[in-house]
């Protein structure tokens, strides 16, 4: 399965009492390595779905949109805090 | 993920997110649970996996008042179940040090995770770590 896949079935399958969140633990450079400080190897995204609406929501019209607005960026340090 | 956020907006969340450096996936592993950032000499530490002294999530997810029942559950990457295999109450952790074999551990874990959930989800907190992702980047390339 690609990783899309598991996602989606993941997602076909949650209570409405669960929230799945997904991030990576870090970027990649243009050769797919990582292990650095350049932007590629820190940049990354965080995801949230759950069936009931967030009590908070303020949502981009496209992924693209979320992605470039830097003002939003959130720090992989905050995880912990966000999941619990 | 587009298509979750185009059926249901309300309920989807997508940020741009900053790593840590550096960014290496057993440090980030252990910053992750600990909320911390590491110290150059346990950066070096850390390539060497242990088991984790530091207060943690998951460490704290059961020790708050009432949840002392609450399940924590892993699957995926192995050196999560070797680094706080005593804080889950299940974990399974594959192997992950084949870069060319980006299916083994992802399907693995999916499934597990699969199970869970039709188990009727009695965890408080599930974690899976794939690394498909990672592996095809170190294989073959980021546009592949």
């Amino acid at each position: 399965m690609d990783t899309s896949e598991i996602i989606h079935s993941i997602v076909d399958k949650m209570d409405r009492h669960t929230t799945l969140i997904i991030f990576g633990d870090h970027g990649m450079t243009n050769n797919g390595d990582h292990g650095g400080s350049s932007e590629l190897e820190l940049r990354t995204i965080l995801f949230a779905h759950q069936k009931t609406p967030f009590p908070m929501h303020h949502h981009h019209d496209t992924m693209e949109d979320a992605f470039f607005d830097m003002d939003q960026t959130i720090k992989i340090l905050d995880v912990p805090a966000i999941v619990s | 993920m587009r298509d979750l956020r185009e059926s249901f907006p309300e309920g989807t969340m997508l940020f741009p997110m900053t790593s840590a450096s550096p960014t290496v996936t057993s440090v980030r592993v252990k910053n992750l649970v600990n909320g911390g950032i590491s110290t150059f000499f346990e950066v070096m530490e850390e390539f060497m996996i242990s088991e984790t002294a530091e207060d943690n999530i998951l460490f704290q997810v059961k020790n708050r008042p009432g949840g002392e029942d609450d399940k924590v559950v892993f699957y995926g990457d192995h050196m999560w179940p070797e680094r706080f295999g005593t804080l889950f109450d299940r974990s399974k952790g594959y192997p992950a040090h084949n870069l060319k074999d980006f299916d083994t551990l992802d399907n693995g874990a999916a499934s597990d995770i699969l199970k869970e959930l039709d188990n009727g989800s009695d965890f408080k907190l599930m974690i899976g770590h794939i690394i498909g992702i990672d592996s095809a980047g170190h294989t073959v390339g980021p546009f592949h």
